[in-house]
Parts: C-alpha cells; sequence; structure tokens
C-alpha cells in the first residue's frame, strides 16, 4: 500500500494519514466523521492506549489526535510512543491545565471545541 | 424491539409515500420539509446515538460532539463558540440536546445574518440547581418567541424536542437572540 501524497499542497489535509485516540463514543464518531470529509486517512478510534499502539504499527500515522484521558488510562506514554515514532500529536483535553504535557505534542485543544480550531491545530501540527 | 435507525427508516418511507399521493404544492412542500429533518435526525442519531449504552456523558464531550457535527460550510459564515463547564450528563439526553443544538445553529445561519457576513454563535452548557441550562446565543438581530413559532418546523421541533427532556424553552432578546433550554437531570426524577 502506497503511502505517497502526490496532490497535497500546504495545509492541504487530504490523504494525510490520521489515528484518532478517543475513548468517547460521541466525540470519537464525530472526529472520524469530519477528518473523512476534510479527505484525511483516519483509522481508529483506538478507546485504549493498547489498541492506538496496534493501529500506529498498522497504518503509520503522520498526525495523531489524542485525548489524554482515556476511561481513567492516560495517554502520556502513548504520546511519547507516537512522538518516537514521528507522528504530530495534537491533544484533546476537558481540563484547562495538563501539568504533565512536554514539547512532545504539536498543540493542545480544551474540549469543546469546533470543527475550524481542529483543522486548524492539524494544519499547523503537519507544518 | 426494531431499532431507532429502523425506525426512522420507516417513517422516512411513510412521508415519501405520503408525499408521492399528496395533491397540492404546499402540501408536497411540507412534506418535503418534514423529509428534510427527518434526514438531519437520522445523521444525528448515526453520530450521537451510543450503541455501547454508556450511561452518562461529560458536557464538554457532548459540546464537542455537537460542534464538530456542524457541517463546515456552515462554519464559514457561522463561528462557534463553546463553552461548557465540568460535569456529566444523562446519555439519553445527547440525541435531544444534539437535534436542539443543531436547529438553533440553523436558526441563527439563516436569520442572524442579516445585516452581516458572519455571525457568532455561542453554545454554553452548566449545571443548575436540580439539572441543566443550555444556552444558544447568536449577535443577529434576534427575535422574539411568538406562539406561532410553535407551528414552524425548526422551532417547534426544538419545543418538543425540550418537552422530551421535561425541560423549558424561552428566547430573550438582547443584541441578538439567546435561546434557553432548561432540563431537569433525569436522575432527579421519579
Amino acid at each position: 500500500m502506497s503511502h505517497v501524497r502526490e496532490t497535497a499542497k500546504p495545509g492541504d489535509l487530504r490523504g494525510v494519514r490520521v489515528l484518532v485516540v478517543e475513548d468517547q463514543w460521541h466525540v470519537a464518531n464525530a472526529l472520524r466523521s469530519l477528518l473523512e470529509v476534510e479527505g484525511m486517512e483516519v483509522s481508529g478510534p483506538a478507546g485504549k492506549t493498547a489498541d492506538a499502539h496496534r493501529l500506529a504499527d498498522e497504518h503509520k500515522p503522520e498526525l495523531a489526535v489524542v485525548d489524554i484521558n482515556l476511561k481513567g488510562e492516560m495517554a502520556y506514554s502513548l504520546i511519547d510512543d507516537l512522538h518516537d515514532r514521528g507522528v504530530r500529536v495534537v491533544v484533546i483535553s476537558g481540563y484547562a491545565v495538563l501539568p504533565r504535557l512536554s514539547a512532545k505534542v504539536a498543540a493542545v485543544l480544551q474540549k469543546p471545541f469546533n470543527g475550524p480550531e481542529l483543522l486548524a491545530s492539524l494544519r499547523r501540527a503537519l507544518s | 424491539m426494531p431499532n431507532g435507525s429502523s425506525i426512522l427508516r420507516l417513517i422516512d418511507a411513510v412521508l415519501k409515500e405520503t408525499q408521492r399521493q399528496a395533491r397540492g404544492t404546499e402540501a408536497r412542500r411540507l412534506i418535503q420539509h418534514a423529509i428534510q429533518r427527518v434526514a438531519a435526525i437520522s445523521a444525528a442519531h448515526g453520530l450521537l446515538h451510543d450503541p455501547d449504552g454508556v450511561t452518562r456523558i461529560n458536557g464538554w464531550d457532548l459540546l464537542t460532539a455537537i460542534c464538530l457535527t456542524v457541517p463546515l460550510p456552515m462554519q464559514e459564515t457561522v463561528e462557534l463558540l463553546c463553552e461548557s463547564g465540568a460535569g456529566d450528563l444523562a446519555s439519553e439526553t445527547a440525541m435531544p440536546l444534539g437535534l436542539i443544538a443543531k436547529e438553533l445553529i440553523t436558526n441563527a445561519a439563516r436569520h442572524g445574518l442579516t445585516g452581516q457576513s458572519k455571525v457568532t454563535v455561542r453554545i454554553g452548557m452548566r449545571r443548575e440547581a436540580g439539572g441543566y441550562i443550555f444556552t444558544v446565543e447568536d449577535d443577529g438581530p434576534g427575535f422574539v418567541l411568538q406562539p406561532d413559532h410553535a407551528r414552524s418546523l425548526g422551532l417547534g421541533l426544538v419545543m418538543a424536542l425540550t418537552r422530551q427532556l421535561n425541560g423549558t424553552f424561552e428566547v430573550e432578546r438582547g443584541p441578538g437572540a439567546r435561546c434557553i433550554v432548561r432540563f431537569p437531570d433525569p436522575r432527579t426524577l421519579n
């Protein structure tokens, strides 16, 4: 399977592989729907870090949208792993202050956020 | 028992057959509006109905899901600002609230753009004694809720969904319109 994007322009998210890690079904489903409308290749949503690691192995994402709290399981080690793989990570969270987040994330979006805010964060992360 | 999706497909089929048999342009037009509303409800059902049966949803998660499901072309003329305090609510409120939000955002996009190229819509939710307050505000010209609004398909649907939540619906006119839905926490109802 080829992962080369042939027609991508700067800021263009079409064809970009993105991993969605979100345990809350409503948000996960809405994220997937929005990103697919943008033409992104979405893997997930994964609701657990173990599933996220597996999907990252299988799909080699360029970007990841990661909810920091997965039913009480914090995703810090997953973020470290994704960063080490070269994946740019946008963290989403309801918490205003996330003290343990490192420079390994491209952006943090506090819930609730809207579609244009998320897409702008992804474009900045990609550039 | 049939699930929600199959019931919605059945309603869609009945409406389309009714429209086929309807005589008169106005009747066909109204049925067409109803068909479009059912399609919107089906879309929201697919996005907001949780098949896992989770019983509680966090307010900020619900508002995020609502904001993400507003079509992006609409968000080019509607600046959506979402504000929510922490706190969870019963998941059965997700779909009615999502549909209410969709109707009110559509309403703001349709009427709030009078005299301006972009309308700002603020969606908010917070707890209050015994329940929740959900607000959708815009900076358009505003409107006063009239008794005949209950007959309009959009606001009529908002009022019906609010009743489903055992709640109340009101509109304040300030600068812009402030639509307010108050509803109790189902855990406090017998």
